[in-house]
């Protein structure tokens, strides 16, 4: 037995057509040269456990994106990644899991200028997700006369679309020593909507060798009457990369670490192509990431971290300990 | 009247003409000069008066995007190459000459596939292949600069670029032995060369 109740459903419609005319264009065009065009194929995975948590046990995810390159005038990517969050038997709020699909689109197009030389990117993502939350619903006993309906339980599934499209606009000197970027992004989830404004700031040091990147997240909800995270949300995040010359240990190319100070939720990741839908409100995060490069065709990343957040509604303050991994290959 | 005509104006229009000449003739020269005294924004302006009254003359439009380069204007270097490669797209000139502007900016892809197909068409052009060398180090494709500089120190075994770069790429193959041996030469032809005396300094 089970009922599906939709309490729901996301009115703004993305409209996807001009991406795939673009895509369509881009490969039926008789101006391409197959040698200009590069391809990169992305799969990643990340198992996440929760500590401390009423509700929440465990989480994965699972997905892959095509990057298409071409030379470094303009790319176009494409991508998926499936979410899975267990919860624990018996749990507050009698959740049973969360699934989300993720879908993801994006463009950008390279203007190279002798005003202020450097590379200006103009980039637009967009996503669509469909998420399904699965609650237990426990029927007590019924008497009907002289018939008992014993006590049972039945599914729901509560069912929240969202949709979100975000320009970003970005500078790098030629040198690849500063950069900027300026990220908008608004998302639709029906009932309330969120706008979000990313920038950041990166620059060079030590020979090129580091890299250092600010990015900040403010956050704003609209028409969410019915929220306990307030209207605002602001974090900051700070990410370190080194890059090891010859002699490297571990043959590793990279590594590197990143933390986020603040509060953030419904966030939109632009660096990592993610929207943060079913998490809580994330309060803090540390992360370690280390990049190898077998070759000069393929990338391996690890990365492990901890996040701290907080179920407002229910008191749920807990943790999380993560890893992610992906494998990218050039063609 | 007719008579007095013809001995009045023709010698004035030859005069007009001679001396347009002298003016263009000198403003060749002027950017020329500029350019020997490394005044290569002032080179630029002079040759872009030309290339406004010429839009179509190749040298003039090789000579602008090659002074656009020199004075960092890296975006109008490429426009102008490619004007150039429009009205004569097998100029090699050209063809190497857009491979500095799209150096500058790092768009080390494009400088590759470019120079590639420079190749394609004068296999062993030296500056495309020093060019494509540059770009393949800053794309750390190790494997491919290591096998293309062997190839290239054949052709040239007198010069150091390529060896330096070989050198490079048997170091980041972890190929100690064969940088060594590849610095060791570039000593040969260029005593004091600082990279190489550090690294074989290093190694020794």
């Amino acid at each position: 037995m089970s009922s599906i109740t939709k309490t729901a459903s996301c009115d703004f419609v993305l409209s996807v057509s001009p991406c795939f005319a673009i895509l369509i264009f881009v490969f039926t065009s008789p101006c391409v040269i197959a040698n200009d065009w590069s391809t990169q194929i992305k799969l990643e995975s990340s198992f996440l456990n929760y500590h401390d948590s009423d509700v929440r046990d465990s989480a994965y995810t699972i997905g892959g994106q095509v990057h298409l390159d071409f030379l470094e005038k303009m790319y176009f990517l494409t991508g998926y990644r499936y979410s899975h969050v267990d919860a624990l038997a018996n749990n507050l709020v009698n959740m049973e899991e969360i699934q989300e699909d993720l879908f993801f689109i994006g463009a950008q197009y390279n203007f190279y200028s002798d005003i202020l030389p450097g590379k200006y990117g103009l980039r637009v993502d967009a996503y669509y997700g469909e998420m399904e939350t699965f609650f237990t619903i426990f029927q007590e006993a019924e008497f009907q006369g002289r018939n008992r309906k014993p006590a049972s339980s039945v599914t729901m599934i509560q069912d929240n679309d969202f949709a979100s499209i975000s320009p970003v606009l970005s500078y790098t000197n030629y040198l690849k020593t500063l950069y900027f970027d300026f990220v908008f992004a608004f998302s639709d989830y029906g009932d309330f909507s969120v706008n979000q404004f990313s920038p950041a700031f990166g620059f060079a040091f030590n020979a090129r060798k580091n890299w250092m990147l600010f990015r900040g997240h403010f956050i704003e909800q609209e028409k969410n009457f019915t929220t306990v995270y307030g209207k605002n949300n602001t974090a900051i995040e700070v990410s370190w990369t080194h890059w090891l010359g010859l002699n490297a240990p571990l043959g590793l190319n990279s590594f590197g670490a990143s933390i986020l100070a603040g509060e953030r939720i419904y966030a939109l990741d632009p660096d990592a192509n993610q929207v943060f839908t079913f998490a809580d409100l994330q309060k803090g995060s540390v992360a370690f990431f280390f990049q190898w490069q077998p070759n000069e065709l393929v990338q391996i990343l690890i990365q492990a971290g901890s996040q701290k957040f907080e179920d407002k509604v229910i008191g749920d303050n807990y943790s999380s300990k993560y890893a992610y991994v992906n494998l990218s290959r050039k063609w | 009247m007719k008579m007095i005509d013809k001995f009045i104006f023709v010698p004035f229009f030859a005069a007009l003409l001679a001396f347009s000449h002298y003016a263009a003739a000198s403003a060749w020269d002027e950017s020329l000069r500029l350019e020997s005294l490394a005044q290569y924004t002032s080179a630029l302006a002079v040759m872009e008066t030309i290339v406004k009254e010429e839009p179509n003359n190749e040298y003039a439009n090789l000579r602008v995007a090659w002074l656009s380069y020199l004075s960092g204007k890296h975006s109008q270097s490429i426009k102008y190459y490619q004007k150039a490669l429009s009205l004569n797209d097998k100029s090699l000139d050209a063809q190497v000459g857009l491979l500095l502007p799209l150096l500058a900016q790092s768009r080390w892809v494009e400088v590759e596939m470019k120079a590639k197909r420079t190749l394609s068409a004068a296999p062993w052009n030296y500056y495309a292949h020093i060019r494509l060398m540059i770009a393949e180090e800053a794309l750390g494709k190790w494997q491919t600069l290591s096998l293309h500089t062997q190839e290239a120190h054949h052709r040239f075994p007198s010069d150091v670029t390529v060896l330096v770069y070989q050198a490079r790429a048997h170091r980041w193959l972890k190929e100690v032995k064969k940088a060594k041996q590849a610095y060791a030469q570039v000593l040969r032809r260029y005593p004091g060369h600082i990279e190489a005396l550090q690294f074989l300094a290093e190694t020794y």
